[in-house]
């Protein structure tokens, strides 16, 4: 087995889209004397709006991951300067010739605390592999339990283990993950995946310490930070839910002595004036921004707010199935509708922020032919620099694509009917009456909104039970793959209930294609055919805009895949 | 006596029983599914999930399992924080119980001070300045008046006069509690000031107040020995079920200023259709309910010797 | 003792006739009851207002040159009193008196349409609450005994059940719109009311002229609608007025969490809520339905003042 070291490789490979920040956040703001942020010396109070579950490998919301990748070190993780993959638990590692077994090799003399800071024990590969069999254990009912699927046999266990009917015995020792000894893990894959290493990051692959999980209990891990052990960077001392986490400086974390911050209490809000008001009122150092009118608020006091992309694209999904008798399985209705929207009028009125009209779908990914830009790139190279989707709206464009669509349907423009099937939340509901308004005055519909509770509204999208809904689509992992499969014929997420064998035997293809630029024209030709069938109605890539006290100078850094990493942020002075 | 609160406590379970009955029941109606995420699940993964909360049974067999577990004082565990729910109730509920106590006593002393003063001073200024703080009371609905109180009182005067009397959002200390407890104590306090003040006009006008007044008692042995004590039934009424929802938290409150109350998980589990947690909630508000209003009846008869209990 | 003047006596003279003469013409509840209420200044200005503001929600989105859904987006958040110079409207060259909103709609517009959806919901759902609550405590407060106990446990439950599941599954069933939103407050909001209700009576019914009125004969009915409800108004009007407001900022709250109001209508609520979003910097989006709210209340509250003093049977002189 020859070895080599992936580490330089992928942090060439893993760069960010667009803008390319090859080293942390400065905060521009700092010594301004308008925000200071909090009193207390050493913490800063941080917002994250989710934080239900606190056990690793239940967790499946992006801001628990976020404190998650604050408290436990997975075997690698992604850098704050560059979002690449760098070294954590893990202190090397190496693949086989074929890219089927990769060998990690743990740093040694980590310790385990428990929500006192005090040392219960070292940490072993076997935490790993105890994490990792916990994850694909029945019982758990873990929601991302499929990651555990990319090791050999893992998906066989777990089958078999939930008692899938005609599943064929398998053991958990036959499942490709080992601890050969305290310090080294071999993990054997099922597939070839040229980004396991961004598995192996994610952080509900965090290790848990065996001794003290049984002690607990396995229902009553993370419930509370007794029940809890840790091997990050900081340890939780509190959690009152519904309301915020309080994590503590680690002393016996690896790398303890480039941390600066004390303590950071993650606090969740969810009245976003109330949360602006604790921001300006030094009661919190770093917060989201709702809107425009709230970024332009703190803007107005000389005080500079920078935005991030968090990789997040948004569309209405549309009913695509032609079985469904729907008005809008018509694609050329689409195509109308599509073209009548005006993208930019649409981010002015209701965000009035730097969201930018979808130029194509995937955002957040980066190139597969060049790294150091984005995929997005390759999909307007690939239109001779023009976006798939205007802009502005056009009219023309429109009217015709109406006009045909209604011979089609052997309707007029008021008998057509359409319902925007909303989620309840004040910025739907803008966007809905929005696109209500628009399309009522380019094209003469009349559409319908429906607001649902959040639950109703996913139910009802799943099961194909709806005209148009807009909703945000967020990359998994860093390749375009994880957002072109979804309009794949009978895919879990393919709300559209689009099929087309064309786009499915690209899809095949490109899950095989070794050569990269091949695998890259695949996707775009993907992306094209999703523009000339409509199969979604595209409005924006978002850009979610921050404030940042100036307690804080530096270190920090806001990514895909990384929402939250103030791990080695700095203090002002 | 003893024999009509026994009865009384029967009742109680009995419609206990009933409202868990009817809850368990519709909120199985409600439409969605609560482990369909914003991402699809495995078949596999969703079984388990649902195995896992007892879900995948019939539901009557679900039913008398729950209620099993209710009689032993289990709750279950929530589907949406995996922690079981009585722990959740009973953090969140010392929070808001802390809460609503201080906006109750502010709402019960203010408003039936404000409301006696008023029908005393009856087309004064008195009046006029007690209907108009009723009037705020009522017609600035929770939402506004928080996010007011919070703007105003703790954002501009610490930003603009640098006075740090209230924080901004949080809980913790005693000046925590000043903003959001008169926030939610306000609209009582509206509804009892304006019934105390029409009910003690009404009584003011009754015989008996006559009769004193000619026996030559001073206006204030009047006022505490017969007219306070008399006009105070239709607050004692309301106050019966405001106590219990005051006490359990309110959503806007909680959220403008940051409350960990139990307030809002009556509105996040219908929400989330988070069934257990649904369940927990309504089973503890509604015991306190049933509890307030049972020590509203027994109040009657201690308050108004007319009322008569046992019949 | 106060000392009386002698002048203010008269002598009615010797006849019969004279000295029997009713001094007053004579007049029924309802004529006495009127009679007072217009004398009282305050609640006829009151009423006068409360007049205004339906006809000013009838007509002004019919005479408004905007409409209310139309989107301008070259005035987004405009303030108050600005000039539409949008030549693609049909409303150019006319102003936006009350401004637009955070999508360039005239709120002039949306505030008459709003009072439209905000005056119906309020007045339908308060006299439901006062028929059924009246009614309901009534029986209950009268009967007494075991059927009171039931029926107050029926109020318990309903009470107990969460209001957001009763609403969610009222919306699987009817169209969402203003109906619905009347028939789910109705369906709660009576309750407070018949609970009042129910309370006074059980204290009213042990006095003299109830155990009067069934020594006579009077039926059940006639002795609740006649005898006990009359002397419960003053506290039921009171109950009825706070509830026009709780109906206005139930459907907000209801527009809150996604089931108010089919989109793009609008209502004072949910203006008022989407004014809070924006009021550090576009305060008069709050501030205008804000007032529109409070001038209803208040004209409400001051009118069912005067209704109470003119209906108290104790005040008739």
């Amino acid at each position: 087995m020859k070895k080599r070291l992936l580490a330089l490789a992928l942090c060439a490979m893993m760069l960010l889209v667009g803008s390319v920040a090859l080293a942390a956040q400065e905060n521009p703001n700092v010594g301004l004397g308008i925000f200071p942020g909090t009193t207390e010396p050493g913490t800063i109070y941080v917002d994250a709006a989710t934080q239900d579950i606190m056990d690793p490998i239940k967790q499946s919301y992006s801001n628990e991951f976020s404190i998650n990748r604050h408290i436990w070190d997975c075997l690698v993780k992604l850098s704050v300067d560059d979002n690449s993959i760098v070294p954590a638990a893990a202190e090397s590692w190496e693949s086989s010739e074929d890219g089927m077994t990769w060998t990690f090799h743990l740093r040694p003399g980590m310790k385990w605390v428990d929500s006192t800071g005090a040392v219960i024990g070292d940490v072993t590969a076997n935490d790993f592999v105890f994490a990792w069999s916990e994850l694909l254990n029945p019982a758990n009912a873990c929601s991302y339990a499929n990651y555990g699927e990319v090791f050999k046999n893992g998906k066989a266990y777990y089958d078999y283990a939930s008692g899938v009917e005609g599943a064929p015995e398998v053991t958990l020792d036959q499942v490709g993950f080992h601890a050969v000894d305290d310090l080294t893990l071999v993990c054997e894959l099922e597939n070839y995946l040229p980004y396991f290493l961004q598995y192996v990051k994610f952080e509900v692959m965090a290790p848990i310490y065996e001794p003290f999980y049984t002690e607990v209990g396995a229902d009553n891990y993370g419930t509370t930070p007794e029940n809890l052990a840790f091997n990050g960077a900081f340890y939780m001392t509190e959690y009152v839910l519904e309301d915020h986490v309080t994590v503590v400086r680690n002393p016996e974390w690896w790398d303890a002595d480039n941390v600066e911050v004390q303590k950071i209490v993650f606090k969740k809000f969810t009245d976003s004036n109330a949360k602006l008001n604790a921001f300006l009122g030094g009661e919190m150092d770093v917060i989201d921004l709702a809107d425009g009118t709230q970024r332009a608020t703190v803007r107005a006091y000389g005080y500079d707010t920078p935005s991030y992309a968090g990789g997040y694209s948004f569309f209405f999904w549309s009913n695509c199935d032609p079985n469904s008798g729907r008005d809008i399985s018509n694609v050329n209705l689409r195509k109308a509708i599509s073209a009548a929207i005006d993208r930019t009028e649409l981010v002015n009125t209701v965000y009035k922020n730097d969201n930018l009209p979808s130029p194509s779908i995937a955002f957040g990914i980066n190139g597969l032919t060049n790294p150091n830009g984005s995929f997005g790139d390759a999909v307007l190279a690939a239109n001779n620099g023009e976006p798939l989707y205007s802009a502005t709206s056009e009219p023309e464009k429109a009217q015709e694509y109406l006009a045909a669509a209604l011979e089609e349907l052997g309707k007029t423009a008021d008998q057509i009917d359409i319902t925007i099937m909303v989620s309840e939340g004040t910025t739907n509901e803008l966007v809905a009456q929005v696109v209500q308004e628009q399309i009522r005055k380019t094209l003469g519909i009349e559409m319908k909104a429906e607001i649902l509770t959040q639950a109703e509204w996913r139910a009802r999208r799943k099961a194909h039970d709806f005209d148009i809904c807009h909703g945000g689509w967020g990359p998994d992992y860093n390749d375009p793959m994880t957002d072109m499969d979804l309009f794949e014929t009978g895919g879990g997420n393919n709300h559209c209930a689009y099929s087309n064998p064309e786009y499915d035997e690209l899809l095949a293809k490109a899950r095989v294609e070794l050569d990269t630029a091949t695998r890259e024209q695949l996707f775009v030709q993907m992306e094209q055919i999703v523009a000339r069938d409509a199969v979604v109605i595209p409005t924006f890539w978002q850009y979610v805009d921050y404030a940042v006290s100036e307690k804080i100078a530096g270190g920090y850094n806001r990514f895909p895949f990384q929402d939250l990493n103030f791990i080695y942020a700095k203090l002002a002075d | 006596m003893a024999r009509y609160i026994i009865k009384r406590i029967v009742y109680a379970m009995l419609t206990l029983f009933v409202l868990i009955s009817l809850v368990f029941f519709m909120m199985r109606l409600l439409p969605g599914d609560p482990f369909v995420g914003d991402k699809a699940l495995p078949e596999a993964t969703m079984a388990n999930l649902n195995a896992k909360y007892g879900l995948d049974k019939p539901l009557i067999i679900q039913y008398f399992t729950y209620m099993g577990n209710c009689l032993r004082g289990d709750l279950g565990i929530s589907l949406t924080y995996n922690r079981p729910v009585m722990d959740i109730v009973a953090e969140s509920f010392a929070v808001s119980a802390d809460l609503g106590i201080r906006a109750i006593i502010f709402a019960l002393i203010a408003g039936i001070l404000l409301g006696a003063v008023a029908a005393l001073q009856r087309g004064k200024a008195l009046d006029s300045f007690s209907m108009f703080i009723a009037m705020i009371g009522v017609s600035v609905p929770s939402f506004i008046l928080g996010a007011l109180l919070q703007y105003f009182l703790a954002l501009q005067l610490r930003m603009v006069f640098k006075i740090n009397w209230f924080p901004v959002q949080g809980w913790g200390t005693f000046a925590h509690t000043l903003l959001p407890a008169f926030a939610l104590g306000l609209g009582s306090l509206a509804t009892v000031s304006r019934l105390m003040r029409t009910s003690m006009l009404d009584v003011l006008g009754q015989d008996y107040i006559k009769t004193a007044k000619a026996k030559g008692l001073s206006q204030r042995k009047i006022l505490w020995r017969h007219a306070l004590r008399n006009s105070i039934m239709p607050v004692v009424t309301v106050m019966g079920p405001t106590v219990a929802s005051v006490m359990t938290g309110t959503f806007v409150i909680e959220s403008i200023f940051s409350v960990p109350g139990l307030g809002k998980y009556f509105v996040t589990s219908i929400k989330n259709l988070d069934y257990t947690m649904i369940g927990g909630t309504t089973i503890f508000y509604g015991a306190l309910l049933i509890a307030c209003t049972l020590a509203v009846d027994l109040l009657y008869g201690l308050i108004d010797p007319r009322v008569k209990l046992e019949e | 003792m106060e000392h009386i003047e002698k002048s203010r006596f008269a002598h009615v003279g010797e006849s019969a006739r004279d000295r029997e003469a009713i001094s007053r013409p004579s007049l029924t509840f309802m004529q006495d009851a009127m009679r007072r209420l217009l004398k009282n200044k305050v609640a006829l200005f009151c009423l006068v207002l409360i007049v205004l503001l339906t006809l000013a929600s009838i007509l002004a989105p019919m005479l408004s040159p905007f409409d209310y859904r139309e989107q301008h987006y070259g005035h987004i958040n405009a303030p108050m009193f600005t000039v539409c110079d949008d030549e693609t409207v049909p409303g150019a060259g006319h102003m936006h008196l009350f401004g637009t909103d955070t999508l360039g709609r005239d709120l002039f517009t949306r505030v008459w349409m709003g009072g439209r959806i905000s005056l119906t919901i309020a007045v339908v759902s308060a006299l439901i609450d006062l028929v059924l609550g009246s009614i309901y405590g009534g029986i209950s407060g009268y009967f007494g005994g075991t059927l009171d106990i039931i029926l107050m446990r029926i109020l318990e439950i309903i009470n107990g059940i969460p209001y957001l599941i009763i609403v969610t599954l009222l919306m699987l069933v009817l169209e969402p719109g203003m109906m619905t939103i009347i028939v789910a407050y109705s369906l709660v909001g009576w309750i407070p009311m018949a609970r009042l209700v129910r309370g006074q009576i059980v204290a009213l019914k042990q006095q003299e002229f109830i155990s009067a009125a069934e020594a006579m004969g009077a039926s059940p009915a006639r002795v609740i609608l006649q005898h006990l409800l009359p002397n419960t108004l003053s506290v039921v009007i009171v109950r009825v007025t706070l509830s026009i407001p709780s109906a206005i900022f139930s459907e907000a709250y209801l527009s809150y969490i996604g089931l108010g109001i089919p989109l793009p209508l609008c209502s004072w609520g949910t203006l008022a809520q989407a004014g809070i979003q924006n009021f550090r910097v576009y305060p008069s989006q709050l501030i205008i339905p804000a007032i529109c709210i409070s001038l209803t209340m208040l004209a409400f509250n001051m009118f069912g003042d005067g209704l109470r003093d003119a209906f108290d049977p104790r005040l008739r002189r």
